[in-house]
Formats: structure tokens, sequence, C-alpha cells
């Protein structure tokens, strides 16, 4: 970079680096006036799969209480079975009457206990569904909300860069001014000794015609008298006057 | 005064004789001080800047060189002419400058560009 002088500076010129700045604080507000909001769109449970919440055990869950009831039904059968042999009923009506009740108990507990323990995975399922429907509705909501604050930061900040710039600008026309006052205060100076000079010359070449007053203003200051010197030279009309004031006396003496 | 009907007057302006001589000697003192030519005042004309003053504008040339709108090493006072000293008395003086230098360069100017109005300028003076 360099100045008047040609020589070269050390630091950017303020006059640059306030236009920079202003060009960045531009393209930050048309940035800035460009933000969109990221969209946030609801999650369904309709539309989620709740396979992978379900519980992965839950038929093993199922098969080892199945086992268990089939363990007790089968001691159930055993002591049927022993009690109808003392009673000589084994094999009867009332031994199977027996018999079957045990089996329909069995298969009812059986029902019933997988009916509820599916249902409870269902509803944990639907219930971890809608959990992580929220969550990610309150993580997008964040999203949201950082992204809006980023927005304003970086708006903020192009402001404060725009503000920089006009500062930036400013401190340059100050102190351009004050160069510019400095140097006509010098010009100002050098301008009066010249005319100054001028004016010297100017005597000096007016001078000759100058001197002429010097005679004049001398011939001025003599007093000039005037005196007036009554030497009348009689005419025509004189001597006309005359003859007739002598002719009119002649006849009155007559 | 004259007229054909009344006759006529004369009239005839005279020197009182008390003044003749101072006069004479006035004229006379006149055509000597045409005789003498420009004399140029040698003296300061301008005065020049003080040092409070040449301290602001090597400050304000130091703001500038922050800011990068001058270059290194810059004077405030490069281009101004350097002050005489001119002596007002008791060991005092003052930083000023003259313009005889510039009227005598101009007077110079004149006798080598027109020689021969140089020349009867100059005659004037002769004697």
């Amino acid at each position: 970079m360099a100045g008047a002088s040609g020589q070269q500076t050390a630091v950017p010129n303020i006059n640059q680096a306030s236009a920079q700045a202003l060009y960045g604080a531009g393209m930050g507000t048309g940035r800035a006036m460009g933000y969109t909001p990221q969209q946030v769109q609801a999650g369904q449970l309709a539309t989620t799969n709740l396979a992978q919440y379900q519980n992965p055990y839950t038929q093993q869950v199922i098969d080892t209480q199945a086992q268990d009831v089939l363990r007790n039904a089968q001691l159930g059968l055993n002591q049927l079975g022993t009690q109808a042999q003392r009673a000589g009923a084994f094999g009867g009506s009332r031994h199977g009457v027996a018999m079957g009740e045990i089996g329909r108990g069995v298969a009812q507990t059986l029902g019933q206990q997988s009916a509820q323990l599916r249902s409870q995975g269902f509803q944990n399922a639907q219930q971890m569904a809608q959990q992580d429907i929220a969550n990610r509705m309150a993580a997008d909501q964040f999203n949201v909300g950082t992204g809006l604050q980023g927005a304003q930061f970086r708006l903020g900040a192009a402001n404060q860069l725009g503000n920089l710039g006009n500062l930036g600008f400013g401190i340059g026309q100050q102190i351009n001014q004050n160069m510019m006052q400095q140097g006509a205060m010098q010009q100002a100076l050098q301008q009066q000794l010249v005319d100054q000079a001028r004016a010297q010359y100017q005597g000096y070449t007016g001078a000759p015609q100058s001197s002429i007053g010097y005679l004049s203003a001398a011939l001025g200051a003599t007093p000039n008298v005037s005196t007036t010197t009554a030497s009348r030279q009689p005419g025509l009309f004189d001597y006309l006057s005359l003859g007739s004031t002598l002719g009119a006396g002649y006849l009155a003496g007559r | 005064m004259s007229g054909g009907k009344g006759g006529s007057k004369t009239q005839a302006t005279q020197i009182p004789d008390w003044i003749k001589e101072p006069a004479q000697r006035n004229l006379a003192r006149a055509e000597d001080l045409q005789k003498i030519g420009y004399m140029p005042y040698y003296g300061a004309d301008v005065v020049g800047f003080n040092p409070m003053q040449q301290q602001a504008m090597q400050n304000t040339v130091g703001q500038a060189q922050a800011f990068g709108l001058a270059p290194q090493g810059m004077n405030a006072m490069a281009g101004m002419p350097q002050t005489q000293s001119f002596d007002i008395g008791g060991g005092q003086t003052v930083q000023g400058y003259s313009s005889a230098p510039l009227y005598e360069q101009a007077v110079a100017e004149l006798q080598t560009r027109q020689p021969e109005f140089a020349q009867r300028y100059n005659k004037l003076y002769e004697g």
C-alpha cells in the first residue's frame, strides 16, 4: 500500500478496512434476512414401528410361565390320579371330568397370562415410542431455538461490524480533515509569504510612478497669491454714453 | 476680461517673496527623493509555526500512520521552508520568514527576462 510519497505503509488503510467491514456487514445482514428456521414435524404413534420397542424376551417369559403352569397342572393331575386310584375311580367319568376341569383351567390360565404379558408389552412399547416422539420434538424445538439464536447472533455481529466500519470511516475522515486543515494552514503561510514578495515587487516596479508624487506634492504645497489689477480699456459704448451725457448738459445750459 | 462694450480687465498671479525660497528647497528635495530607488523591507514578514503547532501536526500524521493513511516516517513539516531567526533583542528571536529573497529573485528574473526595461528603470536612478 503506497502513500502520497510512494512509501509503503505498514498498517492497512482504515478506509479499505472500513469498506471491507461494511461489505461483510451487508453480506451478513443479507444472509440473516434469508434465514429460514428449521422445520419441525411432530412424530405420530400410528406411523411408528412399535416392533422395535417390543420386549424381545416376551415369548420366553410366556413360555417359562406356561411351563410353570403346565408343571403345576401335571402335579394337580398326578394328585387327582392318586385320589381317584384310592377311591377306585381312576379312569372313571368323574375322573375324566375332573381332569377336564384341570385342563380347562390350565388353558385359561395360559391364555390369560399370555394375553396379559403381550398387552403389557404393547402398552410399554407405546409409551416408549411416545417418549421417543416427545424427545425428538423437544430436540427439534431446541435445535430451532438455537438456530434462531445463532441467526440473531450473526445478525448482531453483522450490525457490530457495520458500526465498526462506520466508526472507521469517521476516524479516517476526521484524520483526513485534520491533515487537510493543517495542509491548508501551511499553504496559507507560504501564500502569505509569496503575497508579501509580490507586494514588494509591485512597490519596486511602481516606485518611479510613485516618486512623481513627491514633486507634485511639493508644487502643491507652494501657495499661489492672486492679485487683480483694475486696468480698464473704454469701449465704443462708453464713448457713446459719454457723448450723450455731455450733449444733454450742453442743451440744458442753454 | 475683455468686452466690446465695456472694455477689459487683466489678472496676474504672484508668489509672495517669503515663500519662494522654501518652495524652491521643497522642489529640490522632491527631485532628490525621486532619485532614490525602491527600498525593500528585509525583516520578517510571516511568523512560522510554533513548536506546539508543529507537534500537533506531527500527531495528526501519527494518527494517519496508525490507520494506514500516511506513510511511515512522514514529517508533518515536510515541504515547508526552514524558518529564519529574527532577533528581537534581549537574546530573544522570532522564528519566521522574510519575503526579501523571493522579492530579490523576482527582480533578478525581471532583469533576465526584460533587460531593456530593467536598464531603463535603472537609468532613472543613475547619478
